[in-house]
């Protein structure tokens, strides 16, 4: 803690303002009141001091204090009951030692118990002036570091909102599509307005989405069966797709764009990365009244060294699930005989 | 003049119909091959030995940067992907053609011109330039996941946590793997800036270990050590490789 308060610019300031009111002091005492240089001397620097160091204690409570909410009337009795002590414990710590250091110079002794008054109403002034300075650069402190605080949560807002914008885009996704489109429109206009519609119908879903909205699972697929349509044109014969729909999971509420993050990672793995044949199945069931499983896998070629996900895909699902269904544990995944699996158990209670 | 020889490589069969189409009535080209991916594309370039390849950068198992890697002599190269920040900023740094998805007919002629007039002339060596492109997409800092290596045609990927250890070699580095040894035109720096620092360490100006590998480490002569690997071999590991293993373990 010294060593933090002497590395601060901060303390020199104030000692150079305590010299320069030491010198005032000084010289008045000499000039004015035509006082002796050693008794002048003294008196200046002992009182100086002494109330310089107290000085560094006000700092303290000043700083500690600034962080706490006192009311009004505590922090007034507060700042009463130190200027009494210390200027009392000041001006009794200063006759004392300048009265034994000075005993044989008599003028000065009855200047120094003339000033008595005097020094009560200078040692209250100080506390005070002191006392306000050290609020204006805490404050000014404070609020400083409010703003740098403030700046930086609106950077990662910020950051927060593009992440986001980017997985809805999906620039990979969505300039791959086009490209397919612009081939499509020499070859086949009839599919490249097909997919035209299907990309559209897909991202307007996709950017309209906000977390906490629920959806039918027939919607989801609907939407899940546009995205990997669109795939389908992209990759053809590379991508099949298997669907077991129980039909009475179809009207189960699940959360919207639950699925999509998963259906894109079993694309992601099991097709852009696959130089085969590629299957890709969903299936959604009840395992109880109360409970729907739905799962996606994907073959998983053994050669294949991808670059290792982040991940950040299926733990976004997986938070999602536990905030809206205050349960753990509601995604499971595993890798079965050549096939990656993800599992997610819906319950019926949103 | 010949014919100019070109090679498409992309797994999307639709993105490959863009280019025929494109270069339908065109009769300086002629596309000798189309690839699906990268092994194919390898074993096709080595047979045909191709003037040019139009060349997709996101394909499965290893990139079309990491086909160019492994690639002895380097043919001209139009590269082509749909979004990658990074490289389009490597491409835009050494003037290397490249064509955005979905790119129209005008600037795609535009390319086939430039390369025309290369080949024409001679000038700037395509391997000059693809090295230069090498160096920069090298300085990306991002982690690798695998090293693709090449034999003869046969191209291999070694998974980053199966490698064991890796050897200076003069220009090249030697990769000691599960599945076998191989020969990789990269610096030592160049893998210690990628492979992920918590799994790898350079102990010695000459080997960069897989710690996982590390068996024991003995005392070897008076400022060096040796450490014994789970494969069998003694690596020497010097005064400031002892320092940051003796951190780390």
């Amino acid at each position: 803690m010294i060593s933090r308060i002497f590395k601060n610019e901060l303390i020199s300031v104030y000692f150079l303002v305590w010299t320069a009111v030491a010198v005032v002091h000084f010289f008045l005492l000499y000039q004015l009141y035509h006082l002796q240089l050693l008794p002048s001397l003294l008196d200046s620097l002992l009182f100086n001091i002494i109330f310089s160091l107290f000085g560094i204690g006000f700092w303290f409570m000043v700083e500690y204090s600034g962080t706490q909410n006192l009311t009004q009337t505590d922090s007034i009795i507060q700042h009463s009951t130190l200027c009494a002590i210390s200027v009392t414990i000041w001006i009794g710590a200063g006759n004392f030692l300048l009265k034994s250091m000075l005993s044989d110079h008599l003028v000065y002794l009855s200047f120094l118990s003339n000033t008595l008054t005097f020094r009560i109403f200078l040692g209250i002034m100080y506390y005070g002036m002191m006392i306000s300075v050290f609020y204006l650069v805490v404050s000014y402190r404070q609020l400083r570091e409010k703003r740098e605080y403030e700046s930086l949560l609106t950077t990662q807002l910020r950051e927060a909102e593009l992440t986001m914008l980017r997985s809805q885009i999906r620039p990979h996704f969505l300039f791959n599509s086009l490209n397919s489109i612009s081939a499509l429109t020499l070859n086949d206009p009839g599919k490249a307005h097909e997919m035209i519609i299907k990309l559209s119908d897909f991202m307007r879903y996709s950017l309209t989405f906000q977390g906490e909205s629920m959806s039918t699972l027939e919607k989801e697929l609907y939407h899940i069966k546009l995205y990997l349509d669109i795939e389908k044109i992209r990759f053809g014969p590379k991508l099949m797709i298997d669907y077991q729909i129980d039909e009475d999971c179809l009207q189960w509420p699940v959360p919207s764009m639950i699925l999509q993050p998963i259906i894109e990672n079993a694309v992601k793995y099991g097709v852009y990365e696959a130089t085969s044949a590629s299957e890709i199945s969903v299936t959604a069931r009840l395992t109880m009244p109360t409970l729907m499983l739905l799962s996606v896998s994907n073959v998983v070629d053994p050669d294949i060294v991808t670059r290792k996900g982040t991940g950040t895909g299926l733990k976004n699902v997986e938070r999602r699930l536990e905030t809206i269904y205050k349960q753990r544990d509601l995604i499971k995944t595993y890798n079965k005989d050549n096939r990656f699996f993800a599992q997610l158990y819906m319950p019926s209670n949103g | 003049m010949d014919k100019i020889k070109a090679v498409i490589i992309d797994d999307e069969y639709l993105a490959r119909q863009i280019i025929l189409n494109y270069l339908d009535n065109q009769e300086f080209i002629e596309i000798v091959a189309e690839c699906e991916n990268g092994f194919d594309a390898l074993k096709t370039i080595q047979e045909m030995n191709p003037d040019l390849l139009f060349l997709d950068i996101q394909m499965p198992k290893i990139n079309g940067f990491e086909l160019v890697e492994v690639l002895d002599k380097k043919p001209e190269i139009i590269f082509i992907t749909a979004f990658d920040q990074y490289a389009i900023k490597a491409f835009e740094m050494n003037a290397v053609d490249y064509l955005l998805k979905p790119y129209p007919k005008e600037r795609f002629l535009q390319a086939i011109e430039k390369v025309k007039h290369r080949l024409a002339s001679r000038s700037a060596a395509p391997d000059e330039k693809m090295t230069r492109l090498q160096e920069t997409l090298d300085e990306n800092p991002a982690r690798i996941d695998r090293v693709i290596t090449r034999m003869g045609s046969k191209i291999h990927v070694i998974p980053i946590d199966k490698i064991h250890y890796i050897e200076s070699q003069d220009d090249y580095v030697m990769v000691y793997s599960e599945t076998g040894n191989y020969l990789k035109e990269k610096t030592m720096k160049y893998f210690e800036l990628h492979l992920p620092p918590q799994e790898f360490l350079r102990i010695h100006r000459s080997y960069i270990v897989n710690i996982s590998q590390i068996t024991a480490i003995e005392l070897y002569g008076k400022d060096t050590h040796l450490a014994m690997l789970k494969c069998g071999a003694k690596l020497k590991v010097s005064a400031e490789g002892y320092k940051k293993l003796r951190e780390r373990l």
